[in-house]
């Protein structure tokens, strides 16, 4: 693979990852909540977009949006009660609702899945010279980095914005100061749910078989991102999750064919001595001046 | 309108079975300042808490403006036209002055006159004027304590708790600092100061209270700053 090639590649499942990691920093941010049942979301997407078959394009992006949000929701005022739970309580909830989900889609849709049959010419390839790059590709990119940059406008130039950056940092304080803290959170949750929806439709494009752990898979990934970025960093966090796409697809260049069924221990290894070198984050600095979302 | 702005009425506060405020009942007029002195562990700050909704009361009521509070949550209470300055600061060392200032205007009720106490604050306290892009964890302390007041001023409110501000400052940043606080208190804002200096306080206050592990004790009046036995009781709470 040509070193351009790999680093179109590399850029894609970065920006792909990078979207699901600030998905999860966002409620991390305003809950300190670890939400595993996000890659649930993924899947339920998915499978919205399996149930549609047949629509219009449009509706069954408008469908995989509103049902992806809503649930997003939902899962806010199923952790509700939580608000004021340990951590570790929060976390092993989130577990139950992960696991809960993908065996009624296991019961549901059984264990092999379903196609999605959802844009696949998009899976074809333009050639530039000998680089060859899918459509789908440039697509991941290009949402990630329109995304990326909503985002970053949203909490940085707006007072809805401000008020989730201060309700992350310290909540108590943004209360007493008139930040209405359940609305923060609702918009977290809605927030995580838009770009779950739009992790979906790019994942629909490039594996169109929608299985259980569909989205489960993606999740952890991008969770490991997360916490190797900076746990509770917005800006880290993301950066984790493109840091581990990236590095995910170069790995897999680099190993030897043979060698690529250790791509993940590889890869461990490496995320293990990154923490251990720098536990807070790869990206949140030493002058613990990095935002928290 | 009522005569009194705030009223605790006989206000008890808990830590599970350990009791931080007992009975207390207190009153602050429109333009008053109100002293409250004490150790520590005298439950000072969590009276100041307790209204503002972050804890909530085991016994009493609270009322503002005639209406109970007791049950609202901090943002509501905000907006009605209480703002705190909490012990510590807590300010957001990541943020910039500016939007610190920016998160207290979330406390009004209107935005109707924000520039005009936005303008006002910038001159009460010239040094937040003169950093507005810097991060606000750079200030320094009585610059940090002046942001904190700033960002509470703006929030439009009736009443101002503030909670110890004087803590860890250099005495002529102190004396700044009340001469800041008597010209919010003749702007017409109502002041209830929990303090550890408790000779600045009674000086400063129309009326000044000493808690003693969470029982109102004493009263005292400016009068009583040169009364060496009551100022000796109102030190050791």
């Amino acid at each position: 693979m040509s070193f351009v090639q790999l680093l179109i590649d590399a850029t894609a499942l970065g920006a792909l990852l990078a979207l699901v990691a600030m998905g999860i920093a966002l409620v991390f941010g305003v809950m300190r909540l670890v939400n595993f049942a996000y890659g649930e979301l993924i899947t339920i997407g998915a499978f919205t977009l399996v149930l549609t078959k047949g629509w219009p394009i449009v509706l069954r992006v408008l469908a995989a949006f509103v049902v992806v949000i809503a649930s997003s929701l939902l899962m806010e005022v199923i952790f509700r009660p939580l608000r004021r739970a340990t951590a570790a309580t929060m976390l092993v909830a989130t577990f139950a609702l992960s696991f809960l989900l993908q065996n009624m889609f296991l019961f549901i849709f059984g264990p092999q899945g379903e196609t999605i049959e959802f844009l696949a010419p998009l899976n074809r390839a333009i050639e530039i010279g000998d680089l060859r790059i899918r459509w789908i590709t440039i697509i991941a990119i290009a949402l990630g980095a329109v995304l990326l940059g909503f985002m970053s406008w949203l909490l940085g130039k707006t007072s809805v914005g401000l008020q989730m950056r201060a309700a992350a940092a310290d909540f108590t304080t943004a209360r007493i100061l008139g930040v209405r803290a359940g609305r923060v959170i609702m918009l977290a949750f809605v927030l995580s749910g838009f770009l779950a929806a739009a992790v979906t439709l790019v994942l629909a494009v490039q594996r169109p078989l929608a299985t259980p752990n569909y989205g489960f898979v993606v999740l952890v990934p991008a969770l490991v991102g997360v916490v190797v970025g900076g746990l509770g960093k917005l800006v880290p966090a993301t950066l984790g999750g493109f840091a581990i796409g990236f590095a995910t697809v170069v790995l897999g260049d680099l190993l030897p064919s043979g060698s690529r069924v250790f791509l993940n221990s590889v890869l461990f290894a490496i995320v293990i001595i990154v923490l251990l070198v720098r536990p807070d984050g790869l990206f949140t600095g030493r002058t613990g001046v990095a935002e928290r979302v | 309108m009522s005569r009194v702005l705030l009223e605790l009425d006989h206000v008890s506060v808990s830590y599970g079975s350990v009791p931080a405020v007992r009975d207390l009942s207190l009153e602050v007029a429109p333009g008053e300042v109100v002293g409250l002195v004490g150790s520590n562990g005298a439950g000072k700050s969590t009276t100041l808490a307790a209204i503002m909704g972050v804890h909530r009361l085991a016994a009493g009521d609270i009322m503002f403006e005639g209406i109970s509070i007791a049950k609202e949550q901090p943002d509501a209470i905000a907006r009605r036209g209480v703002a705190l300055v909490p012990e510590g600061r807590h300010i957001y060392p990541d943020f910039t002055v500016e939007d610190n200032l920016r998160l207290g205007l979330l406390g009004r009720s209107t935005r109707e006159g924000a520039d005009r106490d936005l303008e006002w604050v910038r001159r009460l306290f010239p040094a937040i004027a003169d950093s507005s892009t810097r991060m606000a964890g750079l200030l320094s302390g009585g610059q940090q304590q002046q942001l904190a007041i700033a960002r509470a001023l703006v929030s439009d409110p009736r009443v101002l708790l503030l909670d110890e501000p004087s803590l860890g400052l250099a005495p002529s940043v102190v004396d700044t600092l009340f001469d800041a606080l008597a010209e919010i208190r003749d702007k017409g804002v109502a002041i209830l100061l929990v303090e550890q200096r408790a000779q600045l306080t009674v000086a400063f206050a129309d009326r000044t209270h000493v808690l003693r592990n969470g029982d109102l004790v004493l009263t005292l009046g400016p009068e009583d700053v040169v009364d060496t036995e009551r100022m000796t009781q109102a030190y050791f709470g």
